[in-house]
């Protein structure tokens, strides 16, 4: 993965001894992990391995669960599609067994399947389907509990959606565009010039700037022949020579 | 009458035991008794080479020959013959356990107590008053840690399996507390790692310190080349644990001072080195690395392959056949997930192996997710949960076994005691990501006609809305890249990587227009090329430098100058040509 998915510039030293090193098992730290997740959650930051250090101290210490916070991680994994980050998450939610432990019974396992659905929706880019599902009201628990308090969560996958276009399109329809980011009139006029992008005024269609993604040329491999190999070719002529 | 003064039980128990291990001792044939005493010997006096082949061979000819079926005589009943040196019964007490978890049925208490043992053996090692004595060979670190760390996970498998429990079972195991538990595993692997400073001791050497500066730095653990291969193979194993817990990333960052090539240590040992490459590739692949898992399967299998000749008797070579036979399933769903011209030798053998998988998943499609999910299957490592069962909590354990009506949620799967088992669940998440992208082969094939095409037009040919087309087009796009590591870099961890693009097609909308270019390979004709001008050269030296044959009496006029002078100035007459070089043009190069 990428250095900056790896090491987030945003990471404390603190942060950085928990997660690289044997601290981490340790179950008292678990709420300076979770204080993070909650400074990320705030200020629009993201930091995947920390928050798989959470999910694994949960998996190792059932006593220590707390569906909020898992709840989430879990959305700030969605915004980093296409990375696989919801997925791992995932892989480290063991079984739970039912037990008394918590005061109110636990939301994750009517949340889950509906996260999951959000993630298929976004990682197969059927953008508009998942503000549809997003805005409906079988996810207005979701909606008033958790994606409020995340900070720029919408903005989030709105850049999911971009990354997306960016890569297969050189031009899009504004429509297109539009039901894609959920935006409309002034506000989407405005999001794509903050983008830098450019409308065609007549036909309204944006222009996307050139990046390694969309600029395509039909290549041909051409083998490299390199010197060493034709050493003994060379050395034989010449000595005949 | 007189009564008899009484025994008590206590003493009685004890002589019975006595009597029987009695029993048991000449019960043991002659052989085996000098194979054992021999061995103790070799231990004591630190022989590596005859540890070695007591080891290697010895204790496995005796298995074979007289307990193939059943256990070897209890450390108890041969402790006798060595003494009662509890060192060696712990080592003895290792591979009597071990031949019980492979050959037999291990019970509760050969699980409970083979756990004892490890801790016993660990515990001295890790807690003696510094660095043990102790040498033994390097196959036997391994299979130490290799079969530790086994136990443990046939033991979460075996724990999790709730119905199935006796009652004096379900006492054990609720009373049964760290036993087996994931901490104290992870315990005795990190424990390792640190005592013997291994990561230092890779980062000097990567460093280029001198042996001195070296020994300075590892400390007297560190220094013994017990502890250093003990630490090493941690290393290994602490990949092995995260990946059975399903924690990918940690799994290849323990693994950041390692460096994956032929000469790092590891590799010595090749069930140790086969295991790392399996594991790495397999994290690679609940990454969505695909290029990256084919680059590391096709690194091993080629070695496999080559070290083949040297392996056929070994007892490991049974146990390497089958991972690379995993292996080559993993290749073949990589291959089908990012198509590539990685390598065609073992591409070709995956194909013989799983053709008929690989045709359905290459294709794509509803119908791929079966073959998919059952190469997956077959081909994943044996994942475990964390955590066992609430055996010590009755109230849990009765919601466990008898669940609560259905009235309570309908969307509460991970409530009911059929729920998905750790590799399910990871079966699950990996097929979601298939079928996200089974439309992709089908709309490639169309895209290959064209050098551009309406998008209307495409989503006719699919039956589809066209919204839906320019959707799938995206997520085909994002398909085709992937995070690899760039070749080259061998000192960068594992888990970094760059966005490449790996697919030979590629394309870009424009509004509402598709243009599509493809990458081809040119016409390779270098090494063809080199090879037959080499191999002429040679022929060619070859005959200028064979004297010229000597006439005979009865020849045409040939002057007997020419016929010795050697090739080089000019040949007045022609020599009868040599026979024998046939010159073959158009000879098919072996890949």
């Amino acid at each position: 993965m990428t250095s900056s998915w790896l090491t987030p510039e945003t990471r404390t030293e603190l942060i950085e001894d928990l997660v690289s090193g044997v601290d981490r098992y340790n179950p008292s730290n678990v709420s300076i992990l979770e204080d993070y997740l909650y400074h990320q959650i705030r200020s629009e930051e993201y930091d995947c391995l920390a928050n798989l250090a959470i999910l694994k101290l949960y998996q190792f210490n059932p006593e220590l669960y707390n569906p909020d916070v898992v709840v989430n991680i879990l959305l700030k994994a969605l915004t980093a599609c296409p990375l696989p980050d919801f997925n791992l998450c995932i892989s480290l939610l063991d079984e739970r067994t039912v037990s008394a432990n918590l005061d109110e019974p636990d939301p994750l396992p009517s949340l889950l399947p509906i996260l999951k659905g959000l993630h298929s929706l976004l990682y197969r880019c059927r953008f508009p389907a998942f503000w549809t599902a997003y805005r409906s009201e079988e996810l207005e628990t979701l909606r008033d509990n958790y994606t409020v308090e995340c900070v720029g969560f919408e903005n989030a996958v709105r850049e999911v959606a971009i990354r997306a276009v960016k890569a297969a399109f050189t031009q899009i329809s504004t429509e297109r565009l539009g039901s894609y980011l959920e935006l409309t009139g002034t506000d989407l006029q405005a999001y794509i010039q903050k983008l830098g992008w450019t409308i065609d005024a007549s036909s309204s269609v944006i222009s996307i700037p050139p990046n390694p993604d969309n600029q395509i040329e039909a290549t041909i491999v051409q083998e490299s022949i390199s010197l060493p190999q034709l050493t003994k070719v060379i050395s034989h002529a010449a000595l005949k020579a | 009458m007189r009564m008899q003064p009484q025994i008590d039980e206590a003493t009685l128990l004890a002589m019975q035991q006595h009597m029987a291990q009695q029993a048991a001792f000449s019960q043991i044939p002659d052989v085996v008794k000098g194979f054992i005493v021999h061995f103790h010997q070799a231990v004591l006096n630190n022989n590596l080479g005859e540890i070695t082949v007591a080891y290697e061979s010895g204790w496995n000819k005796y298995t074979e020959k007289f307990y193939s079926r059943t256990e070897w005589p209890e450390a108890e009943v041969i402790a006798p013959l060595v003494n009662d040196d509890p060192i060696f019964l712990i080592l003895y007490r290792e591979l009597y356990y071990r031949h019980v978890y492979s050959r037999l049925q291990p019970n509760i208490d050969d699980r409970f107590h083979s756990y004892e043992n490890s801790c016993e053996l660990f515990n001295y090692l890790l807690n003696s008053d510094g660095p043990v004595q102790l040498e033994l060979p390097e196959q036997w670190l391994w299979d130490i840690i290799d079969e530790f760390i086994y136990q443990f996970q046939v033991f979460c498998t075996w724990r999790s399996k709730v119905k199935s429990k006796t009652e004096d079972e379900l006492m054990m195991l609720a009373e049964g507390g760290p036993v087996w538990s994931s901490y104290s595993v992870l315990n005795v692997l990190y424990s390792l790692i640190q005592k013997s400073r291994v990561n230092e001791y890779i980062v000097a050497q990567q460093e280029g310190k001198t042996p001195e500066e070296i020994a300075e730095i590892v400390g007297e653990y560190g220094q013994r080349p017990l502890y250093r291969m003990l630490g090493y193979f941690s290393i290994i194993g602490l990949l092995r644990v995260h990946v059975l817990l399903g924690d990918f990333t940690l799994a290849l960052k323990v693994m950041d001072n390692v460096e994956l090539n032929q000469k790092s240590s590891f590799t010595r040992v090749t069930a140790c080195h086969v295991a790392t490459y399996y594991y790495v590739g397999f994290c690679y692949i609940m990454l969505r690395r695909y290029p990256d898992a084919l680059r590391t399967f096709v690194s091993v299998l080629n070695l496999i392959m080559r070290m083949r000749q040297y392996h056929t008797r070994s007892y490991q070579y049974d146990q390497i056949s089958k991972t690379a036979d995993r292996m080559y399933a993993l290749f073949a769903i990589c291959n089908a997930l990012s198509p590539s011209r990685y390598d065609d030798n073992i591409a070709n053998i995956s194909k013989e192996r799983y053709g008929e998988q690989f045709a359905k998943m290459a294709r794509g499609g509803e119908e791929s997710l079966a073959a998919f999910e059952e190469l997956f299957l077959y081909a994943c490592p044996k994942f475990i949960s964390a955590n066992p069962p609430p055996y010590d909590d009755p109230a849990a354990m009765s919601l466990l076994v008898a669940p609560p009506s259905p009235t309570d949620s309908p969307a509460q799967p991970n409530a009911s005691p059929t729920s998905v088992d750790p590799t399910h669940r990871h079966l699950s998440l990996f097929l979601a990501d298939v079928a996200a992208q089974a439309p992709v082969p089908t709309l490639r094939s169309f895209l290959k006609l064209y050098t551009s095409l309406g998008a209307k037009k495409l989503a006719n040919f699919l039956d589809v809305d066209e919204e839906e087309i320019v959707q799938e087009m995206m997520l085909m796009k994002q398909a085709s890249k992937h995070i690899s590591r760039i070749g080259g870099s061998e000192k960068s961890s594992l888990l970094d990587g760059q966005s490449l693009i790996s697919s030979d097609l590629n394309f870009v909308i424009a509004d509402n227009m598709v243009h599509i270019t493809e990458s081809t390979v040119g016409r390779r004709y270098a090494g063809w090329f080199i090879k037959n001008t080499e191999r002429t050269a040679r022929i060619y030296d070859e005959i200028k430098n064979t004297p010229l044959p000597q006439p005979s009496k009865n020849a045409n006029a040939i002057p007997a100058a020419a016929a010795s002078a050697p090739a080089g100035g000019d040949v007045q007459t022609k020599g009868p040509r040599m026979g024998g070089h046939k010159v073959a043009w158009g000879g098919v190069k072996v890949a």
